[in-house]
């Protein structure tokens, strides 16, 4: 019998982002083995970005000194409000009735839309993903692709539905149909507004990469262009960058490199008809510096959001991005976002993933994610005062405690597990599993059924077999 | 642009990362001097490439572009180059109407393929983008000029039925465009102008403006 039909709906959603996840976790791993400096340029890539983020004040000061010289303006905004209002400043002056955006998390981190939404402006997605997720008025639930969880029929629903068009679910007419929309926004546009992938301090740009063209529309059609990133999403040297920029795209998408890469030194000169009248870049740290501040979580920062982990990640694949509740998903935002919106309040992100090291293996520039979720972990366990942690559960904390101690002394084990078989005789089982354990163990079955302990031990019957 | 906030942020850095605030900084170390060995190596190879090595790359070209969708057309010369750009024009469809024009980077290469009269047979004009000799706002002026400023509808249908979104999308001939000075159909205009008759039945429709959604083949009803 067939499930029901949001089941049905779930099972096509996780299948299809697993399958869609183990292709480009196995293009990246593809992808790093023919870099010409071998996968090991990770490793260069980490030393890299360490040494950037451990001279932040410095690339920082000379990022924004070269982009004035090249004409642009800079604002260093301490949380997301303050970006917020510097966009709606900029709008503003400008009377702007329309902005395009092209894909950027540190917006979706910092509500830009909605803020740009409430002020009266119309506001216009223009990377296919998000654009498609902006008309089913949901949130992204992937970095890189954030309709991930859509199929073409899906698409082709949506399109007839908020369109007006009929159904259709050819994936290259429905791409037209989005394309020929978006093409008179770009041009209607007053404002466009973009993230950053990797800036360069040494020349004062920055770098954006797409893979259909729209962040170069949206940042050079309009008049007025604001680009917002993230204080860490700086290299210091161009070569730096030109090597962070290959691994970007290979982490993201298996490509060698992308399709639309823009580097956007500042508005157009005096000469050149090309291009917007004002550059503004927006610096984010949004709780970066407490990041900083945190030597154990430091290497954070070295993340280039290429979302390499989210694709190789098993947590992710069968929940996807939603069930994160927050802008970064998957190993990435496992750990990031218990950094940036509170331990105790994201505690569930951290608790959640397998720890099986995927995810460092994969990452673009080596960030040992496995670590740092044990040290949140250990903080949700401890309670921490610096980052303002409570501990979680203080009879969970005992009850492992107790485990430990009894896993270590051997006798102690066996006895507590021939307990547990005598006791379990009164938890009838049903079809060979236990339903309902008993308090305090009772939130284990709440949601699932688990398997009796075996009568007689692994060990017990090894001893029976070799004699 | 004041710099106040700049000044904070840094020494929060600064402090996060245990530095002392007054003490300038060594950067040399940090930005280097120059072009590191390895690519000037790399610089070194690309100068120094012979015509066997070119021939090896182009070979590579033409079959990475497949799988992406590229097409790559070998030519031998110029002539070729002229001909192979005429044939596009003539087999393409524009995106938009029916007009077909080709715009053209200024460059000696592209002017030496002598295109205004390859395609004057054709009827395709070809404009030239000189960025020194362009004005950007007239430029942004006639490219978007259509899709941001309302348009008169110099004709319609009369209908008595209460509006209806779809039954006057059907009404509308096409329509001279204010600015463009050419016809459109209605559902390429991006605003629509109604102004209802005094005797209307419905009057909280009088002079109503509705926004067209470009594309979509609807009207918006939310003004």
């Amino acid at each position: 019998m067939w499930p029901r039909p949001e089941r049905r709906f779930k099972i096509r959603c996780c299948k299809g982002r697993w399958l869609i996840c183990r292709i480009f976790g196995r293009g990246t791993a593809e992808s790093y083995r023919q870099l010409p400096e071998g996968p090991d340029l990770r490793l260069k890539a980490h030393e890299i970005r360490m040494k950037t983020i451990e001279n932040l004040d410095v690339v920082l000061e000379t990022l924004a000194a070269n982009i004035r010289k090249n004409g642009g303006q800079v604002f260093f905004a301490e949380d997301g409000q303050a970006a917020v209002n510097y966009c709606l400043e900029v709008a503003q002056r400008h009377k702007v009735r329309r902005v395009v955006k092209g894909k950027s998390m540190v917006s979706e981190e910092i509500g830009l839309n909605a803020a740009l939404i409430d002020s009266g402006i119309d506001v216009s997605e223009t990377d296919l993903g998000e654009y498609i997720i902006q008309l089913a008025d949901e949130t992204p639930s992937h970095i890189i692709a954030p309709a991930i969880h859509k199929t073409r029929h899906d698409v082709g629903s949506l399109f007839a539905d908020k369109l007006d068009i009929p159904y259709e679910d050819d994936p290259p007419r429905l791409t037209w149909i989005a394309r020929k929309a978006l093409r008179e926004k770009f041009l209607a546009a007053d404002m466009g507004t973009s993230g950053c992938n990797i800036a360069c301090a040494e020349t004062g740009h920055i770098v954006t990469v797409s893979n259909e063209g729209n962040i170069r529309m949206s940042t050079t059609v309009p008049k007025v262009h604001v680009a917002i990133m993230g204080m860490e999403r700086v290299a210091a040297r161009l070569e730096d960058h030109d090597m962070l920029l290959r691994l970007l795209c290979r982490g993201a998408a298996a490509q060698n490199m992308a399709t639309y890469v823009s580097y956007i030194g500042g508005p157009r000169a005096v000469h050149q008809a090309d291009g917007p009248q004002e550059f503004h870049l927006v610096i984010l740290d949004n709780g970066r510096s407490r990041i900083l501040a945190d030597k154990e979580f430091r290497e954070m920062l070295c993340c280039i959001r290429c979302a390499a982990c989210l694709n190789v990640c098993p947590v992710y694949a069968k929940i996807g991005g939603h069930a994160y509740g927050y802008a970064y998903s998957g190993p990435v935002g496992a750990v990031v976002t218990p950094l940036l919106v509170g331990i105790n309040r994201a505690k569930d992100l951290c608790l959640g993933e397998t720890l099986c090291g995927a995810c460092q293996e994969i990452c673009a520039v080596n960030i040992n994610l496995p670590r740092m979720l044990l040290a949140l972990r250990s903080k949700l366990a401890e309670g921490d005062a610096a980052w303002g942690v409570k501990p979680v559960d203080r009879k969970e904390k005992f009850l492992f405690q107790a485990w430990s101690w009894i896993m270590r002394h051997r006798g102690l084990y066996d006895a507590a597990a021939r307990l547990g078989v005598m006791g379990q005789k009164f938890l009838t089982p049903t079809d060979g599993m236990i339903r309902r354990l008993p308090p305090p163990l009772h939130a284990w079955t709440k949601e699932r059924n688990i398997r009796p302990l075996a009568t007689e031990s692994f060990i017990r019957r090894w001893k029976k077999g070799l004699q | 642009m004041s710099t106040a906030n700049q000044r904070e942020f840094i020494n929060r850095i600064k402090m996060a990362l245990g530095k002392p605030f007054a003490e300038p900084r060594q950067t040399e170390d940090l930005f280097g001097s120059g072009m590191s060995a390895e690519t000037r190596s790399i610089l070194e190879r690309v100068k120094n490439r012979s015509a066997a090595d070119r021939q090896k790359l182009l070979e590579t070209l033409l079959e990475a572009a497949q799988p992406i969708n590229l097409k790559v057309i070998y030519c031998d010369d110029i002539g070729a180059v002229t001909a192979g750009i005429a044939e596009l024009v003539r087999t393409k469809e524009p995106e938009w109407g029916s007009q077909k024009s080709v715009a053209a980077w200024q460059h000696p290469l592209i002017e030496s393929l002598n295109l205004p009269d390859a395609l004057s047979g054709l009827g395709v004009p070809v404009v030239f983008a000189d960025l020194r000799k362009t004005d950007a706002d007239s430029l942004r002026r006639r490219i978007s000029g259509p899709y941001r400023f309302p348009f008169a509808v110099d004709s319609y249908r009369r209908y008595r039925a209460q509006p209806d979104y779809r039954r006057l999308k059907r009404a509308l001939r096409p329509v001279k465009m204010g600015s463009a000075g050419e016809q459109r159909r209605p559902d390429q205009l991006h605003d629509i102008h109604l102004r209802a008759q005094q005797n209307c039945r419905y009057r909280s429709h009088h002079g109503s403006r509705c926004a067209w959604s470009p594309g979509s083949a609807r009207l918006c009803k939310k003004f």
